[in-house]
C-alpha cells in the first residue's frame, strides 16, 4: 500500500532517525535553531524522499543492503559535500550499496533520494539492453543531460508536493503505479544518457581512510580519542587524516570529535530522567571532566545550558 | 489518452473559445487589461478545468449534452453569480445537462469546474454514498461540509498544480486513474447529505426569461435590438425583463446589448484582414452607425481605437 508522511523536525537526532533506506548520524556544527522537514513517499517498489535542513552539519550514512539509490540536490545554495565532492544541482550520486559515507552542508540544503530494491533495478537494466545499473563498487557521479534532470527534479518535486497537498492521490494505488512509472523513467534517462564522472584514484583513497576513521570513532563513544592514537589505528600520517577531514568533514579531527561527543552527550541528556541522573554524570561519561568548560562550550553550540536540555521535556 | 494543456490568454475571445463549454460567449464589462489562465485536464471520463480572469465579465456557456457538471470557486474574491446565485468559495453548483447559463464577475475570478459523463456520475453517486447525483433540472447551488469541501479544492488544486508542472503524470495512465478515483470520491462526498439550498419559485422562472432572451439575442447579432421588441419576443413585461437582467447580468439589458454589440465588433476587427475591409463597414455591419460616438465609446472599453484593433497582427 503507498504511503506518504510529511514530517518536521528540530531535533537533528530525530530528523537522523527518520531518514529512509540508510542509518544516519548527524552532527551540527553550526549555531542556531536547526529546523528540518522530511517528505518521504512509499509507491510501490519506489521510495522517494526530499529532505532539507537549515544548519551546517555533517552526516555520516550507511546505505541499507539492497537497495539501489540515488540522491541528488534539489536546490543550488550553500556548499554540499558528499565524500569531499561538491554536490552540483545538476549532478546525480549514484551510490554504492551498503557504502558509507560523509555528507557535509554550510548551510541549508536541500536535496532528494530515489530507491529502488536491486533486483528491480537490475531487471530495468537487462531490459535496457544489459546496462547494469545497479548499485557501483564505488560511489558515482553522473550529470545527466539537462532536459532529463530538469524533467527529474521537476517529477520528483511534483511527487512531494502531492505528499504534502494532496496524499490521498499518493496512496491511490493507480495513480501510485502511475508515478512510479513517470519517475522511474525520468530517473533511468537521467542515469542512461548522464556523462559518468568516477572518483580519481586519491578520493577513494581518501574515502578508504575515513571509513576507517568512522570505525575508530564509533567503537569509541564515550572516551576522547586522541589524534596520533587513532592516526595509529587508521595506518595514516596526522597530516593525510587531517587532509582527508578537511575534504570530507570541512574540519580538523579534532574539532569533528568535540562536536560529535557534544552532540552524543546532548542527545544523551535529552533522554535521560532528570531525576536519577545528573549533567556531571553524562558529562563526565563522554569524557567531559572541566565541567565549567563544558557548561560554556555546550552552551554557546546548543544555545541552552546542559540541565536545561536534561530538564527540558521530550518534544 | 489523458491531457493537460496550460494556456494564458489576452483577448477574451480567445478564452471564451477554449473553455471547454460549446458556444461560451463573452462579454468583459470593465476597463482594463484582460488576462486570463486556463487549465484543462481530461482524465479518462472526468474532465477538468481550472480557469482564472481578471476583469468584470459575463460569459453564456452551454453545457456539453450528456455530461454533468459541478463548479465551484477556488479562491474568495469579488463576487461570482451563476445566474444570478452568488457563488461562495464553500460552495459547489451542480449544473443541468446541456443547459446554458449566464456567469458574471465584478473582478478577478477564479473557479473550476468537473464534469462526468452522466451515466458514470450517476452509478458512481450510487455506487459510493447511495445518493442519486442526476443532473438538476436548474443550477443548483450546494454547501458541502466544510472538510469534504476543503478536500476537493486541496484536490482539485493539486491536478491543476501538476498539469502545470509536471504533465507527464497526468499523461501516464495509471495516475490519470488515480487522479480520477480520487476526485470523484472527493466530489460525491461533497455532495452526500446535500442540503440543496431550494430554488426559489421565481428562480427558474427568471431562468426561462433568460434563456428566451438569449436566443432572441442570438437570433440577431447584426441589428440593434429594441428592448420592447425583445419583451414581445419573450413574452415578459419590460420591468420584469429588467429584473431578470439585473439578477443574472447584473446589468440592464440595453447596456448588456451594447457591450456585447461591442464584444462582437471586436472580435470582427480582430479577425478582418485590415487590406480587405475597414472599421466603417465592420461597425456598420454590427449596427453602429454613428461612427464617431462608437469610437469613443469602443476606445473606453478596450482601450484602443477600433483602427488599432484592426491593424493590430492577431496575438
Amino acid at each position: 500500500m503507498p504511503s506518504s508522511a510529511v514530517r518536521t523536525f528540530t531535533d537533528p537526532d530525530d530528523y537522523a532517525a527518520a531518514q529512509r533506506g540508510v542509518k544516519s548520524e548527524v552532527t551540527v556544527i553550526g549555531r542556531g535553531n536547526f529546523t528540518a522537514k522530511l517528505i518521504g513517499i512509499g509507491l510501490h517498489r519506489l521510495g522517494l524522499q526530499r529532505s532539507s535542513d537549515n544548519l551546517p552539519r555533517t552526516a555520516h550514512s550507511v546505505n541499507s543492503k539492497g537497495l539501489t539509490i540515488i540522491t541528488f540536490r534539489t536546490h543550488p545554495g550553500p556548499s554540499l559535500v558528499r565524500s569531499g565532492v561538491e554536490m552540483r544541482p545538476t549532478d546525480i550520486v549514484r551510490h554504492a550499496e551498503d557504502q558509507a559515507y560523509f555528507q557535509r552542508s554550510s548551510g541549508s540544503a536541500s536535496f532528494a533520494a530515489m530507491s529502488l530494491p536491486e533486483e528491480d533495478m537490475a531487471a530495468i537494466g537487462e531490459a535496457l539492453a544489459g546496462l547494469d545499473l545497479t548499485p557501483p563498487r564505488d560511489a558515482m557521479l553522473v550529470t545527466p543531460p539537462p532536459g532529463a534532470m530538469a524533467k527529474l527534479q521537476r517529477l520528483h518535486a511534483a511527487a512531494g508536493h502531492l505528499a504534502e497537498e494532496a496524499p490521498e492521490i499518493i496512496v491511490n494505488p493507480d495513480a501510485a503505479r502511475g508515478l512510479e512509472q513517470a519517475l522511474v523513467e525520468a530517473m533511468i534517462s537521467c542515469l542512461v544518457d548522464g556523462e559518468v564522472r568516477e572518483d580519481s584514484v586519491a578520493q577513494r583513497h581518501h574515502e578508504i581512510v575515513m571509513r576507517r576513521f568512522w570505525r575508530v570513532v564509533e567503537e569509541n563513544p564515550e572516551q576522547p580519542l586522541y589524534i596520533p592514537e587513532i592516526c595509529r589505528k587508521i595506518g595514516v600520517s596526522e597530516s593525510t587524516l587531517r587532509m582527508c577531514c578537511q575534504e570530507h568533514l570541512g574540519m580538523a579531527p579534532k574539532r569533528y570529535l568535540l562536536l560529535r561527543r557534544m552532540a552524543l552527550t546532548r542527545r544523551a541528556l535529552r533522554q535521560a530522567e532528570p531525576d536519577v541522573t545528573s549533567v556531571t554524570a553524562i558529562g563526565t561519561r563522554y569524557g567531559f571532566w572541566e565541567l565549567g568548560r563544558f557548561a560554556v562550550v555546550y552552551q554557546s553550540l546548543f544555545g541552552e545550558s546542559p540541565s536545561a536540555t536534561l530538564r527540558r521535556q521530550p518534544e | 489518452m489523458p491531457l493537460s494543456a496550460v494556456q494564458t490568454f489576452s483577448d477574451p475571445d480567445e478564452y471564451a473559445a477554449a473553455i471547454r463549454a460549446a458556444n461560451t460567449e463573452f462579454a468583459v464589462t470593465g476597463r482594463g487589461h484582460f488576462t486570463a489562465k486556463l487549465i484543462r485536464i481530461d482524465l479518462h471520463r472526468l474532465w477538468m478545468q481550472r480557469a482564472s480572469d481578471n476583469l468584470p465579465r459575463i460569459s453564456h456557456p452551454t453545457n456539453i449534452v450528456g455530461r454533468a457538471v459541478v463548479s465551484f470557486r477556488t479562491q474568495p474574491g469579488p463576487s461570482l453569480l451563476t445566474d444570478g446565485l452568488e457563488m461562495q468559495a464553500t460552495d459547489i453548483v451542480r449544473h443541468s445537462d446541456g443547459q446554458s447559463y449566464y456567469r458574471r464577475s465584478s473582478g478577478l475570478a477564479a473557479y473550476a469546474s468537473m464534469s462526468l459523463p452522466v451515466e458514470v456520475v450517476v452509478s458512481c453517486g450510487a455506487a459510493i454514498a447511495g445518493i442519486d447525483l442526476t443532473p438538476p433540472k436548474d443550477p443548483l447551488i450546494h454547501t458541502p461540509p466544510a472538510s469534504a469541501m476543503m478536500k476537493l479544492q486541496r484536490l482539485h488544486a493539486a491536478v491543476g498544480r501538476l498539469a502545470e508542472n509536471a504533465p507527464e503524470i497526468i499523461a501516464n495512465p495509471d495516475a490519470a486513474r488515480g487522479l480520477e478515483q480520487a476526485l470523484i470520491e472527493a466530489v460525491v462526498g461533497c455532495l452526500e447529505d446535500r442540503d440543496d439550498r431550494e430554488p426559489r419559485l421565481a428562480q427558474g422562472q427568471h431562468a426561462i426569461v433568460m434563456r428566451r432572451f438569449h436566443r432572441v439575442v442570438e437570433e440577431n447579432t447584426g441589428d440593434p435590438l429594441y428592448i420592447p421588441e425583445i419583451c414581445k419576443a419573450i413574452g415578459v413585461s419590460e420591468s420584469t425583463l429588467r429584473m431578470c437582467c439585473q439578477e443574472h447580468l447584473g446589468i440592464s439589458p440595453k447596456r448588456y446589448l451594447l457591450l456585447r454589440r461591442m464584444a462582437l465588433t471586436r472580435r470582427a476587427l480582430r479577425q478582418a484582414e485590415p487590406d480587405a475591409t475597414s472599421v466603417t463597414a465592420i461597425a456598420t455591419r454590427y449596427g453602429f452607425w454613428e461612427l464617431g460616438r462608437f469610437a469613443v465609446v469602443y476606445q473606453a472599453l478596450f482601450g484602443e481605437s477600433p483602427s488599432a484593433a484592426l491593424h493590430r497582427p492577431p496575438n
